[in-house]
């Protein structure tokens, strides 16, 4: 059965790692990822934007284990992605091609929870795809979109 | 699954005449139908049998259902997929991810056997044979051409689909499955020539791979197969570090990451 499934920014990632006191829902959604009841979707993208410069390979490999864990499912910068990023541009829903990568990684594969800390340049993407894309803080609130 | 999934599917012959030979033909292609989509839905479990549950012989229709309770709902994916074949229009978007190549070949092959002089003309399938169908679709001979059409529709990218592998067949043709972690599809990869290619696909079954090449794709972006270049696996060191919560507490130091993040994609 699809489980529940939700994207995250690498901002999220990052607050995560880092520790940052509002990162600290992400570890009741990860707690319930690792029990299997949800997927944390993750752009390509991120894979190169959480990334500690000069870093010891030590936090290398931990950046590795985070994304090679079987609940985070990573989402290719495609053809159909990259489209829709450009589409999301082009209507002005988002001011960087970037940033409109991660969310046309959610809409194109119908998820619809993106959770992110920047909530200003994602605002006007919220609604977006179908199921409409709900933009928020990362919070375990007991549920999460459906992965179709 | 629900409890009472099932599956109903009327027989239409030319002068309201069905001949066996087209009903165990219809039969048959249904069947294998119904087991290709269950296979793909239950992620490569072995399909359980399914049974007869009414006949009735008017226009022959007949409710087949799983002889057990599976957690696997076959019956919408198959009613969905029919639907979105049978549409009119461009390259269905709707076809789910769990309707795969073999389902699509399944049903081309029970649209040969519709519209034969003297044969069968259409079928109708609905869904709760026992009560009130729901979801009726209806095929003629068009959805041959309709399947001929999602089946040449597509691109090809270079990429990498990320996923468990399974299922390596040897003979008819050399190829293993990966099980697409985004869309859930299986995704086909013939095994290149040589006893190389061969044992490293061996050695990766069950586990979670990256496997990189060319990626056909059906025009819905479904992955459809990969040729493959390169494997390796997605595969977690016990030892290794564990990215917890405060793992890197330096990763990007003092700055905020939601201005990193801006000032990376300036």
């Amino acid at each position: 059965m699809p489980k529940p499934r939700r994207l995250w920014c690498s901002c999220v990632i990052i607050d995560y790692l880092k520790g940052a006191p509002r990162a600290k829902p992400c570890e009741e959604i990860i707690d319930h990822g690792t029990k299997g009841e949800l997927e944390i979707a993750v752009s390509m993208l991120a894979h190169a934007e959480v990334v500690k410069v000069g870093g010891s390979s030590s936090d290398e490999a931990m950046i590795q284990e985070f994304f090679s864990r079987p609940y985070v499912v990573s989402i290719q910068v495609d053809r159909r992605v990259a489209e829709e990023a450009r589409r999301l541009v082009r209507l002005g829903l988002m001011k960087k091609p970037l940033d409109a990568v991660h969310a046309a990684s959610a809409t194109i594969h119908r998820i619809s929870v993106l959770e992110t800390y920047n909530l200003k340049d994602f605002a006007e993407v919220a609604g977006q795809g179908s199921p409409a894309l709900v933009v928020r803080e990362p919070i375990w609130d007991g549920q999460g979109s459906l992965a179709i | 699954m629900p409890d009472d999934e099932s599956l109903t599917f009327v027989l239409h012959g030319e002068n309201d005449i069905v001949p066996v030979d087209a009903l165990v033909d219809a039969v048959k292609r249904i069947a294998k139908l119904v087991y290709d989509v269950q296979y793909v839905a239950g992620r490569g479990l072995k399909p359980r049998p399914w049974v007869i549950v009414r006949l009735s012989s008017s226009s022959p229709s007949i409710t087949i259902r799983p002889a057990v309770k599976s957690t696997v709902a076959t019956v919408p994916i198959v009613l969905e997929g029919l639907r979105a074949v049978a549409s009119e229009g461009e390259m269905p978007a709707e076809l789910p991810a769990m309707f795969g190549e073999d389902a699509l070949v399944d049903l081309r092959r029970i649209g040969q056997g519709l519209s034969k002089r003297g044969g069968l003309t259409d079928i109708t399938f609905s869904a709760n044979g026992d009560s009130t169908p729901t979801e009726v679709t209806r095929i003629d001979q068009r959805i041959r051409e309709r399947v001929d059409s999602v089946l040449r529709s597509g691109y090809t990218e270079h990429g990498s689909i990320e996923g468990r592998v399974d299922a390596i067949q040897t003979h008819r043709g050399r190829w293993f499955t990966v099980w697409d972690d985004v869309t859930g599809a299986p995704v086909r990869c013939p095994i290149p020539e040589g006893r190389f290619w061969l044992e490293r696909a061996k050695a990766a079954l069950t586990t979670r791979q990256v496997v990189s090449g060319q990626i056909r794709y059906f025009g819905n972006g479904l992955p459809r197969s990969i040729t493959v270049e390169e494997m390796k696996p997605l595969a977690q060191d016990a030892q290794g570090p564990k990215a917890t919560f405060g793992g890197i507490p330096d990763i990007i130091g003092d700055e905020d990451s939601v201005e990193y993040i801006r000032r990376l994609h300036e």
